[in-house]
């Protein structure tokens, strides 16, 4: 198994963690100044909020490093493998003949640092979606995007689009079985 | 090749429809939160401040509309013998690729606005929630729509063949 045939871009995946910490800190900052005009005693509860905040996010920077460390896949003949967890620890075997789809995602912040997600998913995703608030014909949801299959984050853009195309040449190679 | 992109092209008064559909909610919540706050308003910073709003809606409609213009001028779908690609986003862009044969269905819906403006929408997906989410052509006219929808369409049945 050739583990991470793309290597995950680790330590610009925590930078990107923590722009969006002082992202964060800074909305607070300014909702935080405009409160405190009008609250002049409000400074005791803006600064124990503040320090909530930041022990939160620091905690959300620590697991997401261990999770990106944790991360392996690999590309089988007819398999995608795709393994992790901090503590509780899970490993997706995935036929490619039953991929549905690939999709490159690139958020803003990946986007300055020229990195990119690879997400596919099966059928079988569909059921655990929690991204679905009522979907029908006719009606579309706007809800966040939130993928359910393997998500490898944080590649390089261009490792990203090798990565799906070999994923997209594999699943050619395949027939769809049962029409899906 | 010209891409289905530049065959099919999306209308110009999509912006316009996502700005007015996406404004009536910007315009409803800060009238909510302006009232409420107005009432209950004591200190004449606040007072001043709410006087304002009317200039930063203005403000905020526009950016939605520049912001609706990119976000049509990026938007990109293609289709090829095997995949269907779609690209949409500006600050944050997804890219969908769906390959022909995992294509489950096809349809074209209008929403009360598109059928203002004369839009139509092309949705695919796989059978999966998500590609329905991403996986739709919205803005097209109506001969497009359907000129489109037969493509795909004849890929699918080819691929079953």
């Amino acid at each position: 198994m050739n583990k991470n045939p793309y290597p995950i871009q680790v330590s610009q995946g925590i930078k990107i963690s923590f722009l969006n910490f002082i992202f964060t800190l800074i909305i607070y900052a300014i909702i935080g100044s405009i409160v405190l005009l009008t609250e002049p005693n409000g400074e005791i509860p803006f600064l124990i909020l503040l320090g909530i905040i930041i022990l939160i996010n620091s905690i959300a920077i620590l697991v997401n490093y261990l999770y990106l460390k944790s991360l392996g896949y690999s590309i089988e003949a007819k398999t995608f493998i795709f393994k992790g967890g901090i503590i509780s620890r899970f490993e997706k075997d995935l036929p490619i003949s039953k991929i549905q789809h690939v999709i490159l995602y690139e958020s803003l912040w990946q986007r300055l640092f020229g990195l990119a997600s690879v997400s596919f998913e099966t059928a079988r995703e569909s059921g655990y979606a929690q991204n679905n608030s009522g979907y029908s014909y006719g009606w579309t949801s706007n809800s966040k995007i939130k993928p359910t299959g393997p998500l490898i984050q944080h590649l390089k853009r261009a490792d990203a689009l090798k990565l799906r195309e070999s994923i997209l040449n594999a699943m050619s190679k395949s027939k769809s079985v049962a029409g899906i | 090749m010209a891409t289905l992109r530049e065959k099919y092209p999306l209308q110009n008064s999509k912006p316009i429809k996502k700005t007015i559909s996406g404004g009536l909610l910007i315009i409803l919540c800060f009238l909510i939160f302006s009232i409420t706050l107005f009432a209950n308003a004591s200190v004449g910073i606040i007072r001043t401040i709410l006087y304002l709003i009317p200039l930063l809606l203005l403000l905020i409609i526009i950016c939605k509309y520049i912001f609706e213009v990119y976000y049509m001028k990026l938007y990109f779908y293609d289709m090829s013998q095997k995949n269907l690609i779609i690209r949409k986003g500006v600050f944050s862009r997804n890219e969908i690729t769906l390959p022909i044969n995992r294509l489950q269905d096809v349809y074209v819906d209008q929403d009360i606005l598109d059928r203002m403006f004369g839009l139509y929408d092309v949705h695919v997906s796989s059978a999966t929630i998500i590609s329905g989410n991403l996986s739709h052509i919205d803005g097209l006219n109506k001969k497009d729509a359907e000129e489109v929808k037969k493509l795909i369409l004849s890929g699918i049945h080819k691929e079953n063949e």
